[in-house]
């Protein structure tokens, strides 16, 4: 190695030392701004997401009233670009106010069981033992279900309606997170930081708190997006069932419900664009979850 | 190996037990009275008392659950409230529906799912990768149901080519002996019915196969990708092999264990995807008579049934766990 | 890259894909699909779907016909074949209560007396006449000669008197078994007021082998009515003896026109015609029928289309247009016998006010509703009779539809801002408006029709919110008065405006708000009603129904919104069905030429 190799090494160092440091977090944000797909799910999340947002206050919408029986079941047209539904109601409008309710218990639902589910998975692996095993066997009953049938389950028990749909979804995706955090807990529970912390007497909610919470929040991050998907195609799927939002009001997969009967009448509009808007929403969230599980670990990144 | 079976086996028991405590329980706290759904309109309160009294239904709850466990040992889950028929009966009945629907829907997914990910693997960064990456990202996107919809839409409404749902056509008169149509027919000889039930199956085992497909394929892609970046590849190639023989000889026996486990972790998904399907192609299988029975309340069979569907899951999930311990010597059987 | 095994992939991949979507396999004739394989390289199913396309499609069925393995019924018509919705329950006509089992029931056996074609006047069936005593508590028949059962026993009336038995004595061996093995005899106890002591008999005897004579414990209105139901049918003694317990193996054997032969478990009941029917003029006129089970819709218009049933039931509504503007096919239309209504329940504070009911009325705008989810098939109603009865009054004027007089007859009774919530038991809770979670003949679009007349409430400033469960608990709960406003309807069972208007709005003898009916207590519509329905004539008996629609009316003690004439559709060759507006249909008429 020449002097000149090393001296140029040295400097390098140098430079890089100077720089300010780069958290993990902001690292991970310049990985995902600079994929193209996870940019396109970004986009289409936040524009449904906008839309859930400001549609209901920017063209406030009476669901109630809203009923025009002459013009039942109308091809779209200028007037109605998505057509009408079976009330004579127009199809655009009511995906565009429907966005409030498939993002609004797809986003609440994850929060809660992110919540939820990351306690559970917190205290069952800190505190071992048979609190482990009592919580994780719960746990385990819960997943020994197909998610959806669970939560079918539990509306059929509670009622039908979109606040008992949010609350069926939350409950079976809790087990999801209360197992990610309890691995991420029992994978850094024996490391020397966190038996550093204990040495030094401090105590359990404290080490809890402030060193395994942060490591387990990047794969919950990205579960927690997917899960958004997830949960907007339960809530849609409930909706179609019957036992999601009621009516008179909007929701994707209740509007598609109502317009079944008039598939074999060759009513494409009331069919077709509802889901499409299901299956656009999923698709940015999904593209969003898989970027950020790119950004945030690198080491799962394939290419 | 053996040890790490019996206990893995072991294992499951407290959760069955688990389980068809919950789901009893579960159907026992709904609200609503079998009875009532029997007599309809005309229900009197006379009445109703008479078939809770019949039903069994006035004695204490732990003597019920006992009951219902002692029959399902058994292999009884009890009889329908609004029909009478034998829930075991009817399960057996329609269940192979419900196989012949997920395996078509499997199978779609392997064999279009497994060579798409490894093709897209080997041929990174191709028109072929990008399309069906986004054709995986979309599936995966899917919602089941409307997807269902827009397959009769197109094939059964506008282009008249495929049939809107149900196994058969509503006039064919079949006396099939197991309830797999597919291997009945062949059984039979009867080729007519076998295509039959090909046709009816098509459109139900597409949609229902879309999200495992894409699933698969973007496992795969990415199994053999973190593969074919190995060392030991890279040996292969330069030892001169063909491209063929690193990729099945070499890369390929090393990708597979990743795509077991997703394809076994596939079986609660169709499981839940079958029940949307069934329901959108009138699909005489055991997800939607389940749907059915919740609507009807008929206690007997949503417990019969979520319990069947448990067990078939704790066990799908066993099997794959055995599996992935016998492939994989890295497991340690502890 | 080599690319030779990646191309074998592509047509592995591609041929399986077409083997999966079999588009190629149309019929058993089609070539089998490995000709595909030049079209595999594509790789993609799209390409293979040109190749299939086959038989175009009628304009109404959604699925073209396609060759089915088992041949259409030879095109000998000596057989009707009717597709029904679902399976029959049980034939023994004692314990059932559904439709589809009474089809069965109707044309293997028979009563005392039975409705008249498409009216339900009573005509005389295994009876020749009757007579009644001026208290209207003993009847007397007297039993057509020569009848036989199917099993060559003699109808007369001992068969009667044992058939009677059955039904309502619990220590009758036949009836206990029955109820030990869960069934209920619910017409009966519905009709003749219970078993044993309940029931209204004091009574019934075989004076000789051709005269009954019942006594009755009261004077009953509506008692030929309720003999003219299908449950009311009579086994041979002998063969009821002999049956087994369980529903599926019990053969039933009757009088009527046609003797049971087979019922095979989820595909249909075969019946053949009985020489020896003692009504000649009416004998069967086809040698086989065949009731099939297709409870799918779409596909029971499929096989009516194909040719391979020749008459259904259980058309959609959307699809009447489309069968009565097809020359293949004849639409009938059963005559109105069903009412959807909407009712109030008067624990609820509001509701007690007139003008509240009054504005709830004048603000559903029912033509529209009933034009645009029933098919066509609907008639805007205004009283709980359909127009059938002959209880029906046919002076009476409905609430018009007006939302300004609804929104003025609230701010008159104190809503001037409208109602959205009400006082229910004592609580204030927002006002709920309950819809059924399934499809019932008074309602084919519960849910849609909801929905409609609530965007119309809420025109007038009545805001409601739309809640439904299901199916059981709906009824539990309205059984309970535990829905403040809600949707339901009626089916009639035997014409008599009784089974409309008194079940409903007759109270009991203490005079008890009835809790099923939302606690309505109108004290002189119930004793009106009460007095009409032991009342023996018919000519004193309608003027006080009429009378009673008109009060219910004048006071809304209920909306009633409409009549559905439920449609069957028939291949244009069949003659001679008959419908009648209870579903007691005979086939003896029938011809398929």
């Amino acid at each position: 190695m020449s002097a000149v190799a090393v001296a140029n090494e040295q400097s390098e160092i140098l430079a890089v030392l100077a720089r300010p440091p780069r958290s993990l977090w902001r690292d991970a944000w310049r990985r995902l701004l600079s994929n193209r797909l996870a940019r396109v799910g970004m986009a289409i999340s936040l524009f449904f997401l906008l839309m859930a947002i400001f549609v209901p206050f920017v063209f406030p919408y009476n669901a109630k009233v809203d009923s025009d029986l002459v013009n039942q079941l109308t091809e779209p047209s200028r007037e109605h670009l998505m057509g009408t539904d079976e009330q004579g109601r127009d199809v655009m409008n009511r995906i565009a106010q429907g966005a409030q309710a498939s993002l609004g218990v797809g986003l609440s639902s994850v929060l809660i069981a992110v919540v939820i589910g990351t306690l559970i998975g917190l205290v069952a692996g800190f505190a071992g033992r048979w609190i482990d095993i009592v919580l994780m066997f719960l746990m385990d009953i819960m997943l020994s279900f197909p998610g959806l049938l669970l939560a079918i389950a539990i509306v059929a028990l509670v009622g039908p309606g979109l606040r008992n749909s949010l609350l069926a979804i939350t409950t079976v995706s809790i087990p999801v997170y209360a197992r990610i955090a309890r691995s991420t807990v029992l994978s850094i529970k024996e490391q020397e930081y966190v038996t550093a912390a204990r040495c030094v007497g401090a105590p359990s909610p404290r080490i809890l708190f402030r060193h395994v919470f942060p490591n387990s929040l990047s794969p919950i991050l990205v579960q927690g997006t997917l899960g958004i998907a997830t949960a907007i195609l339960e809530i849609a799927a409930l909706g179609f069932l019957g036992l999601g939002q009621q009516p008179p009001y909007p929701e994707w997969g209740a509007m598609l419900a109502d317009s079944v009967k008039y598939l074999t009448s060759g009513a494409w509009w009331v069919l077709l664009f509802p889901g499409f808007a299901i299956m656009l929403t999923v698709l940015g969230f999904n593209l969003l979850g898989d970027g950020l599980r790119d950004a945030l670990d690198p080491r799962l990144r394939v290419d | 190996m053996l040890r790490y079976v019996i206990k893995r086996v072991l294992t499951i028991v407290p959760v069955i037990l688990g389980v068809s405590i919950l789901v009893f329980g579960f159907i026992r706290v709904i609200p609503g009275d079998v009875a009532t759904v029997m007599l309809g309109e005309r229900a009197t309160p006379e009445n109703v008392a008479r078939i809770r009294e019949q039903l069994g239904l006035t004695k204490p709850l732990y003597e019920q659950y006992l009951i219902f466990m002692g029959n399902a040992l058994r292999g009884d889950l009890g009889t329908s409230v609004l029909r009478g028929e034998p829930v075991t009966q009817e399960i057996i009945r329609r269940f192979p529906a419900t196989i012949e629907l997920t395996l078509g829907a499997i199978l779609i997914a392997l064999v279009v799912g497994i060579p798409a990910g490894i093709i897209s693997a080997v041929r990174r960064g191709t028109w072929f990768d990008s399309l069906s990456m986004l054709v995986a990202l979309t599936g995966v996107s899917m919602p089941i149901f409307w997807l269902g919809l827009m397959l009769i839409l197109l094939f059964s409404v506008f282009l008249h080519i495929l049939p809107t749902g149900a196994r058969l056509d509503g006039a064919t008169r079949f006396e099939p002996i197991t309830n797999l149509l597919l291997l009945d027919s062949l059984l039979k000889g009867n080729i007519g019915i076998f295509f039959q039930t090909l046709r009816h199956l098509a459109l139900p085992a597409i949609a229902l196969g879309t999200i495992p497909m894409a699933i698969i394929a973007r496992m795969t892609r990415s199994a053999m990708l973190e593969v074919l970046n190995q060392d030991y590849i890279r040996t292969a190639h330069a030892k001169g092999l063909k491209e063929r023989a690193v990729v099945i000889n070499h890369a390929l026996r090393n990708a597979w264990l990743p795509v077991i486990t997703v394809v076994g972790l596939q079986v609660g998904r169709l499981l839940s995807g079958a029940i949307l399907t069934e329901t959108v192609f009138s699909w005489p299988g055991i997800g939607r008579w389940l749907v059915d029975a919740i609507y009807a309340r008929d206690f007997p069979i949503v417990q019969g049934v979520t319990l069947f569907i448990a067990i078939i899951f704790v066990g799908v999930n066993l099997v794959v766990d055995i599996l992935y311990a016998w492939v994989d010597p890295r497991i340690k059987f502890e | 890259m080599s690319t030779v095994w990646t191309k074998r992939l592509l047509v592995l991949l591609g041929l399986v894909a077409i083997l999966a979507t079999v588009a190629a396999c149309a019929a058993p004739t089609a070539p089998p699909p490995q000709v595909v394989k030049e079209t595999v390289v594509v790789a993609g199913p799209t390409k293979i779907v040109e190749a299939t396309k086959i038989v175009e499609a009628t304009k109404i069925v959604e699925v073209p016909k396609v060759v089915t393995a088992t041949p259409p019924p030879a095109k000998v018509q000596d057989t009707f074949i009717f597709g029904a919705q679902g399976e029959p329950v049980c034939l023994d006509p004692a314990i059932i209560t559904d439709g589809i089992s009474g089809r069965v029931i109707n044309q293997i056996f028979e009563g005392l007396v039975k409705f008249d074609k498409d009216t339900t006047n009573v005509v005389p069936s295994l009876a020749e006449k009757w007579t009644t005593s001026d208290d209207g508590k003993v009847w007397t028949f007297t039993l057509r000669k020569g009848v036989k059962f199917h099993d060559g026993t003699d109808f007369n009336a001992d068969a009667v008197v044992k058939n009677f038995d059955y039904w309502q004595n619990t220590k009758n061996p036949a009836h206990a078994a029955q109820v030990k093995a869960g069934q209920t005899y619910e017409y009966f106890e519905a009709q003749f007021g219970g078993f044993d002591n309940d029931s209204i008999f004091a009574k019934i005897e075989a004076v000789d082998p051709t005269t009954v004579k019942f006594t009755l414990k009261e004077p009953q209105g509506p008692f030929l009515n309720n003999l003219a139901m299908f449950v009311f049918v009579f086994w041979s003694p002998p063969a009821l003896e002999k049956a087994p317990v369980e529903c599926a193996n019990r053969k039933p054997v009757g009088t009527g026109p046609y003797k049971f032969v087979e019922w095979k478990a989820n595909e249909q009941v075969t019946l053949e015609a009985f020489a020896d029917y003692w009504d000649k003029a009416n004998a069967p006129k086809m040698k086989k029928v065949v009731i099939r089970n297709i409870p799918n819709n779409s596909a029971r218009l499929l096989a009516l289309s194909a040719g391979e049933i020749h008459g259904m039931e259980g058309l959609e509504p959307r699809d009447v247009a489309a069968v009565k503007g097809n020359p293949k096919f004849k639409l009938i239309l059963r005559p109105a016998n069903t009412t959807g209504y909407v009712a109030f329940n008067y624990k609820v504070k509001e509701f007690q006010n007139l003008k509240v009911r009054q504005a709830f009325a004048q603000a559903i705008n029912k033509k529209p509703i009933v034009d645009s989810f029933f098919g066509g098939t609907g008639q805007v109603a205004n009283q709980f009779q359909p127009p059938a009865l002959w209880g029906y009054n046919k002076d009476l004027k409905d609430w018009t539809y007006d939302a300004a007089v609804a929104k003025k007859l609230l701010a008159d009774a104190g809503f001037p801002n409208g109602i959205s919530k009400v006082t229910f038991d004592g609580k204030e809770v927002p006002l709920e408006f309950w819809y059924m979670p399934v499809s019932r003949p008074y309602y084919p679009n519960p849910k849609d029709i909801a929905t409609a007349i609530a965007a119309d409430w809420a025109k007038a400033g009545i805001n409601v919110t739309l809640q439904t469960v299901d199916w059981a608990t709906y009824l539990d709960k309205r059984k309970n008065g535990l829905l403040p406003l809600y949707m339901l309807g009626w089916t009639g069972d035997n014409g008599d405006p009784d089974n409309f208007v008194c079940y409903f709005f007759c109270m009991d003898a203490k005079d008890t708000p009835i809790a099923r009916e939302g606690f309505v207590a109108d004290k002189e519509v119930s004793d009106l009603l009460k007095k009409a329905a032991v009342t023996t004539k018919q000519a004193d008996r309608a003027p006080m129904y009429q009378k009673a629609e008109q009060l219910i009316r004048d006071r809304v003690l209920r909306v009633f919104i409409a009549n559905n004439q439920p449609p069957l559709a028939f291949t244009a060759n069949v003659d001679g069905y008959i419908p009648n507006p209870t579903g007691t249909e005979f086939f003896n008429t029938v011809v398929v030429k």
